[in-house]
């Protein structure tokens, strides 16, 4: 047919409840759900569940590097390692959150200089996931995607992509995986039109979304200024972590072991940068002592070190660390601040 | 299945010796007796050790690469970890990850002058190429030590600075605070070779174009760089170690992260030009 699209599908909305049946077979389905505050990424039941009215106040990076892991056990003087890792689809995330997996990827599979160190209790995770990407018709307050260039809509890093387009979802696959499910499906092609729709609905969501800066490049001028903007914004901090907590590149964590009838577990769970025990050596002292040090480390990690280290910026323009942020320190007054001036 | 970085060796304390009051040398060997036979790392390199049900601690190899069968870490009573340490006895069970980090110029520094200078505990974490020079004397030129600690009873290795010196190491002992009958020489390791008056001290002759070698506390390792420096020796020439929160050892966990750098993984062995780059960051 000559107004269809090769790759791109449509999904009847009455049809939904049976596409989320056909992604159980990929794994646990997680989605998300409103628990009367706001929504969350939870293991869903049934497909009447799922609400993608709104960008969740949740990422869903606790599904491959959770809050706390159990990594081993050491009994009878044997060392057991536990991975966990279980087939999960990851439904209704957001181009940002997308985005993110590719940094938590090159991190801890990638990031080495001489032979490759592959944290298996992340990367087992991240290899068994298939991910449903939703794309953004609005955007919320604090979303800066288009200026990291994650958003709103996602092109890469997804096994399918969903659009709404009003009366039907858009479902485009991002690699052959999601091919097939597509496949499986008999979902009807799309046609030409239905991706004039989406291009609108993106440049609806841009417009929308009203951010009047980029900050591709940002890394080339940042030492200029990171030093002030820190401080100004530093000052504001109470130390909370709640940033680091609600990130979706965060990845920073520590271990601890626990005791109990005679089987030692050793646990590892989230760390916070901005905490001052952080960088704590015991015998030493502290290596950021000063909120502005710790604040200047966790900006120019975001839009410096990993752009050098692999060419991506782990901010991701989601805007959950402004949302979530007690002071109102906010990311993207941050990165206007570095701008400034450019 | 890749390995799991993060599983640690069973491996058993088979000796411990007191260095000081607070500092014990603990001798490990694996108990996979495979392991126990290829298992091996470079000078300068550090191991996490597990204290099951208390942690885990990034400590450096103390003993040469060129001992075979065992390694050796001298640890500190500074935390928790290394309080449980401290508690241990010989036959008790470690956990023994590694071996991490990059390691000391032992191969660059073949045919040249190579000067270690080291305080306090510090010598634990280069005494590793010192006895690896020592077992390879005819590889290397002038090998020099230069070593100090606030008083006699702080030194660590105190037994072997005889048989270093007879190994071919020209050795220089300080230390920063005379302390009932010692004879040796009185004051900071940096006098043994600045412009400092020092009376009660002799002064080491450092070769104009040795390797230097730093490892001590971070005052120590500050003042020593800008002596040197001042000496006339290139940063670039200088190498020191760094400290911080190891906790991974991978570069994963992030708490050794400074800059763009993770000391665990791009170090802990940086040179001074490379350390003075890091600075503000």
């Amino acid at each position: 047919m000559e107004h269809a699209h090769p790759h791109a599908h449509i999904l009847e909305k009455e049809k939904f409840a049976e596409f989320i049946n056909a992604l159980e077979a990929e794994g646990e389905v997680i989605a998300p759900k409103s628990n009367g505050f706001d929504l969350f990424y939870v293991p869903i039941e049934n497909a009447s569940e799922i609400d993608l009215s709104k960008i969740p106040l949740d990422c869903p990076k606790n599904y491959v590097f959770p809050i706390t892991e159990k990594i081993l056990e050491v009994k009878d003087e044997r060392i057991i390692p536990i991975v966990e890792s279980r087939k999960r689809v990851l439904f209704g995330i957001r181009p940002c959150d997308v985005a993110a997996f590719q940094c938590q990827k090159e991190f801890f599979e990638d990031y080495v200089k001489e032979g490759k160190i592959r944290d298996p209790y992340v990367m087992d995770k991240i290899d068994k996931l298939t991910i449903v990407a939703y794309n953004c018709p609005e955007p919320k307050e604090h979303c800066f995607c288009v200026a990291m260039g994650t958003g709103p809509v996602t092109e890469s890093g997804f096994d399918l992509a969903l659009t709404d387009l009003g009366d039907v979802y858009l479902v485009e696959p991002g690699n052959s995986k999601g091919e097939e499910i597509i496949q499986k499906l008999s979902l009807p092609t799309a046609s030409f039109e239905d991706m004039e729709r989406k291009e609108e609905i993106k440049k609806q969501c841009i417009e929308k979304m009203n951010v009047s800066f980029d900050a591709q490049g940002i890394e080339k001028i940042i030492h200029k200024k990171i030093d002030a903007v820190a401080e100004k914004h530093g000052k504001k901090c109470i130390v909370c972590g709640g940033c680091n907590f609600f990130c979706p590149t965060c990845s920073c964590f520590n271990m601890s072991d626990t005791v109990s009838g005679g089987v030692i577990r050793r646990e590892k769970f989230w760390d916070s940068c901005l905490l001052r025990g952080f960088t704590w050596l015991a015998g030493v002292g502290f290596e950021r002592d000063t909120m502005d040090s710790r604040m200047k480390q966790r900006i120019m990690h975001k839009l410096s070190y990993t752009k050098e280290h692999y060419n991506l910026y782990s901010c991701t323009g989601c805007g959950r660390c402004s949302q979530v942020c007690p002071s109102f320190i906010f990311m993207e007054d941050m990165i206007k601040d570095i701008l400034g001036g450019k | 299945m890749a390995e799991n970085p993060y599983v640690p060796h069973m491996a058993t304390i088979t000796n411990i010796e007191d260095l000081t009051s607070d500092i014990k040398s603990f001798t490990i060997e694996f108990d996979d007796p495979r392991l126990k036979e290829s298992w091996t790392f470079k000078p300068g390199q550090f191991v996490e050790i597990s204290a099951f049900g208390h942690g885990e601690v990034p400590i450096s190899i103390s003993s040469s690469p060129t001992l075979k069968g065992r390694i050796e870490l001298a640890i500190r009573n500074s935390g928790t970890v290394t309080a449980a340490f401290h508690k241990m006895k010989t036959g008790d069970k470690v956990g023994i990850r590694g071996p991490y980090g990059n390691w000391w110029p032992y191969e660059k520094t073949k045919g040249k002058n190579v000067t270690i200078v080291s305080g306090g505990i510090g010598l634990a974490a280069v005494s590793n190429i010192l006895r690896y020079t020592i077992d390879n004397r005819s590889d290397y030129k002038k090998i020099q030590l230069l070593y100090g600690a606030v008083v006699p009873s702080a030194l660590v290795f105190i037994d072997e600075y005889e048989k270093w010196s007879q190994g071919g190491v020209d050795v220089h002992i300080t230390v920063d605070r005379r302390v009932g009958d010692w004879t040796g020489n009185v004051g900071i390791v940096t006098w043994l070779f600045n412009d400092q008056a020092a009376p009660e001290l002799k002064k080491a002759k450092i070769p104009k174009d040795a390797t230097m070698i730093v490892c001590g506390p971070p005052v120590m390792i500050h003042f020593c760089c800008l002596d040197l420096v001042k000496a006339g020796f290139k940063p670039e020439n200088i190498y020191l170690s760094l400290e911080g929160h190891m906790k991974c050892g991978i570069g994963k966990c992030g708490h050794c992260n400074i800059g763009p750098k993770y000391v665990c993984k791009d170090g802990p062995i940086f040179t001074y030009a490379e350390k003075k780059a890091l600075e503000g960051k």
